[in-house]
């Protein structure tokens, strides 16, 4: 574009003005604090009873109590 | 609608388009039209619903299956919707019939409808005079007689802004009350899609028919309201805000206008109270500084590869200054100098808002600080911002806001502007009605 620069440097201008004035106020640092009362820790994972069993009733294939995504042949 | 009106539909249809193949040429308000109106409107008039018949526009940067959601771009220029929005979904179902895709500022950055890659818009209301932006062939239609209504997005005042330039109706609702699934993000945590009608009671249909939660969009919990069939003119025990900050920054002329329409409020039953804005002056740069990186973040995505071209080797002016913008604050932000700055500056205007509304119902006033420019004519960046000035502050705190015709100056169209509480768009679009036909 023949006028890149041009565009640049109203950007700066821009840029200067627009934050110039939020320079005036002096704001108070904010936190969001989390509730940590449920937090899991990484070392006990919560075990979903019955999973296994949901997983298996909808297998497309299945060996005994596994779940079969692909079986090799030989070629 | 009655047996009679349904049958009425595809008149409807034929006479829009009629209007349009004779006036639009000079407004530019249509980047497409729909190729299967005809048929959605038989199918409508079998259906019914509550919006049967009705026709919509919907602005280009809104995904209608089938048709270009351009946002008024090269980039996206031949981008076609593989589906339709939850917001056009809906209105499908209730019998609209979608007309075509409406102009816009290229990727609604722009407050004057005239950074569209296919054209300026004109305002049909004001000859000469620019129709306001980005939602502006949204407005433009409406005004026109083109469609029955329309759909915009506003994510500073891109309804609102373009409503009062062309003396229609326009609502941004509460931030989350409608599903944002579908539409092409400017700055995702202010974008709002919203409706643009010829009057309050057509916008409020039209806003419990998209309003409500969706499955798709991550978005507030709320089940649709019956808008338009609780809508009263009866203002007693309402209190109406007015911040005298309005004063300092809105021209005479406007200040006149909006000043004449509370005063018919207050005859109607409401009672004016004068209320503060202190940081109102900051809401537009605090605005624009999440912009930047908000939109630079959204057109990352255009890299040339999935849609079409590159942005930045085929956009215009204004929005490649936005991504320059974007960038920059983006790699000096380890100082929190102004994104974050931004960010502590939104909290305060939000808490400020939501003071001043604790005190009042709604607050109302002017639209934009000045009238619509001549078209063509030449305004530095911040010159164009500043038409965003009223409108920032209620994406910033994600408040409703409202625009309804309040009367004009030397001819050319000036809205009243009406915010509310959270979720309390009734209230809202009851002094909307208030304000209405009494211009």
């Amino acid at each position: 574009m023949s006028n890149r620069r041009e565009i640049e440097r109203e950007a700066e201008h821009v840029l200067r003005e627009l934050s110039k004035h939020l320079e005036e106020i002096e704001l108070e640092e904010t936190y969001h604090v989390i509730d940590a009362e449920s937090l899991r820790a990484d070392s006990s994972p919560e075990l979903r009873r019955g999973f296994r069993e949901a997983a298996l009733s909808i297998a497309p294939r299945r060996d005994g109590a596994h779940y079969v995504a692909e079986a090799g042949t030989w070629v | 609608m009655s047996r009679q009106a349904l049958g009425e539909a595809e008149e409807n249809l034929a006479r829009r388009f009629e209007e349009i193949e004779r006036r639009d040429r000079e407004i530019n308000s249509f980047i497409e039209l729909n190729p299967h109106a005809q048929e959605e409107a038989r199918r409508a008039e079998k259906l019914g619903g509550r919006l049967a018949g009705m026709t919509v526009a919907v602005k280009s940067n809104i995904n209608v299956r089938g048709l270009r959601a351009t946002c008024a771009s090269k980039t996206l220029e031949n981008y076609v919707a593989p589906y339709d929005a939850v917001v056009v979904e809906r209105l499908r179902r209730e019998g609209a019939v979608i007309l075509g895709m409406t102009n816009m500022d290229e990727f609604a950055c722009g407050s004057s409808g005239e950074s569209s890659y296919f054209g300026p818009t004109e305002n049909p209301s004001a000859k000469g005079r620019i129709p306001g932006g980005s939602s502006s062939g949204s407005a433009a239609a409406v005004a026109a007689g083109f469609a029955d209504a329309a759909l915009g997005s506003d994510t500073g005042g891109s309804i609102r802004n373009p409503a009062s330039h062309c003396g229609v109706v326009g609502v941004k609702p509460t931030y989350g009350l409608v599903p944002r699934h579908g539409l092409i993000d400017l700055a995702m945590s202010l974008d709002q899609i919203g409706p643009i009608a010829r009057d309050v009671r057509t916008a409020a249909l039209l806003l419990e028919v998209i309003a409500g939660s969706s499955r798709e969009a991550s978005m507030l919990d709320v089940e649709p309201q019956p808008y338009s069939q609780r809508l009263s003119a009866d203002l007693s025990g309402i209190k109406v805000g007015f911040a005298k900050e309005y004063e300092e920054v809105t021209s005479p002329e406007i200040l006149g206008v909006v000043k004449r329409a509370l005063r018919r409020l207050e005859a109607q039953g409401a009672e004016l109270v004068e209320v503060e804005l202190p940081n109102l002056e900051k809401a537009l740069p605090t605005y624009y500084l999440i912009v930047f990186v908000e939109f630079f973040s959204a057109t990352r995505r255009y890299d040339g590869r999935r849609y079409g071209y590159r942005i930045e080797e085929v956009c215009g002016e204004e929005v490649l200054r936005r991504i320059m913008l974007g960038s920059y604050i983006s790699q000096k932000e380890y100082a929190g100098r102004y994104y974050r700055r931004a960010l502590q500056f939104r909290s305060l205007i939000r808490r400020e808002l939501l003071q001043a509304l604790e005190e009042v119902d709604v607050l109302a006033g002017p639209t934009t600080p000045k009238l619509p420019h001549r078209l063509g004519e030449r305004l530095t960046p911040l010159e164009m911002y500043a038409y965003d000035l009223l409108t920032v502050p209620a994406n910033l705190a994600g408040i409703p806001a409202g625009v309804v015709p309040a009367g004009r100056v030397n001819g050319i169209p000036v809205g009243l502007q009406v915010q509310a509480k959270p979720l309390q768009e009734q209230v809202m679009l009851n002094v909307m009605l208030a304000a209405e036909g009494r211009a």
